[in-house]
């Protein structure tokens, strides 16, 4: 059977109450969900959270989700909703959004940047860079950083991600370069240190 | 092409681009080594990106979940 033939077989049978079937189709989304919710939220605790309440909003609302997108969009759309709803909560300060961006110099032109590209392909030092990058993604404003969670690391495609984000693709397709260019300066700056200029 | 409308267009597509913009674009990449060198470490910056997908939940919370899941009452 054909992936979508299966997800529409299974969403029916969730539909009409079969928890099984509900649990075969959420559960590929389990990872994915859980590693957007880490880095909306602070804690390990509230990133579970986020993810065991998406879920069961999901199980809730399934009589409501007519198809119209895959089921793992529409569980990255309920996931960034909870998370910012738990994030109120919290009363953080995530919604100053336009805090100056680490990283971020200007409109990239202050300085030549280095090559670092065959440096990433090297096992080790692309290992070391997967850390720095994780420390840059948590300083990106989280509208920049949801994205590149979901693009890049979950691999929806721009038009998923502009369906979970209820946004139009040019602002999705924006943000995204906005936000892959900071990162790249951020690696540029590390590995300028690394293997110097 | 100079490298404002280079930069333009990466915006708009990046990825999926036109055959003729991409063209365009090889163009100028072959005089302009500060682009060539962006959309280089960009491309790394991706591949790197990427590799954070590798991790996941913990056994137990997704057995729990799915606990909840099968158990829970409706309503
Ligand atoms: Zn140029």
């Amino acid at each position: 059977m054909e992936e979508a033939e299966l997800e529409a077989s299974l969403l029916e049978k969730a539909q009409a109450g079969d928890r099984e079937a509900f649990w075969e189709l959420a559960a590929p989304s389990v990872d994915p969900i859980y590693r957007l919710a880490r880095r909306l939220m602070k804690t390990e605790e509230d990133a579970e959270d986020v993810v065991q309440e998406s879920f069961l909003k999901a199980l809730d609302k399934i009589g409501e989700f007519q198809g119209k997108s895959r089921f793992n969009t529409w569980l990255h759309r309920i996931a960034v909703n909870q998370g910012l709803m738990k994030m109120r909560k919290r009363r953080s300060d995530v919604f100053s959004l336009d805090a100056p961006i680490k990283g971020e110099n200007g409109d990239g032109k202050a300085m030549d940047p280095i090559d670092f590209s065959e440096s990433a392909l090297d096992e080790l030092q692309s290992r070391e860079a997967a850390g720095v990058l994780e420390t840059a993604l948590e300083d990106l404003p989280i509208d920049l950083r949801t994205i590149v969670v979901m693009r890049d690391i979950n691999r929806l495609s721009n038009d998923e991600v502009a369906q979970a984000l209820e946004l139009p693709l040019g602002a999705v397709k924006w943000r995204l370069h906005r936000a892959r260019s900071i990162l790249r300066d951020r690696l540029g700056e590390y590995f300028a240190e690394r293997i110097g200029t | 092409m100079n490298c404002h409308e280079l930069s333009k267009e990466l915006i708009a597509g990046y990825v999926d681009l036109a055959p003729d913009v991409r063209r365009e674009i090889d163009e100028h990449l072959r005089t302009c080594d500060r682009c060539r060198i962006q959309i280089q470490n960009t491309v790394a910056t991706i591949r790197i990106t990427e590799q954070l997908g590798s991790t996941g939940a913990r056994r137990e919370m997704i057995i729990r979940l799915q606990q909840k899941i099968i158990r829970v009452k409706r309503g």
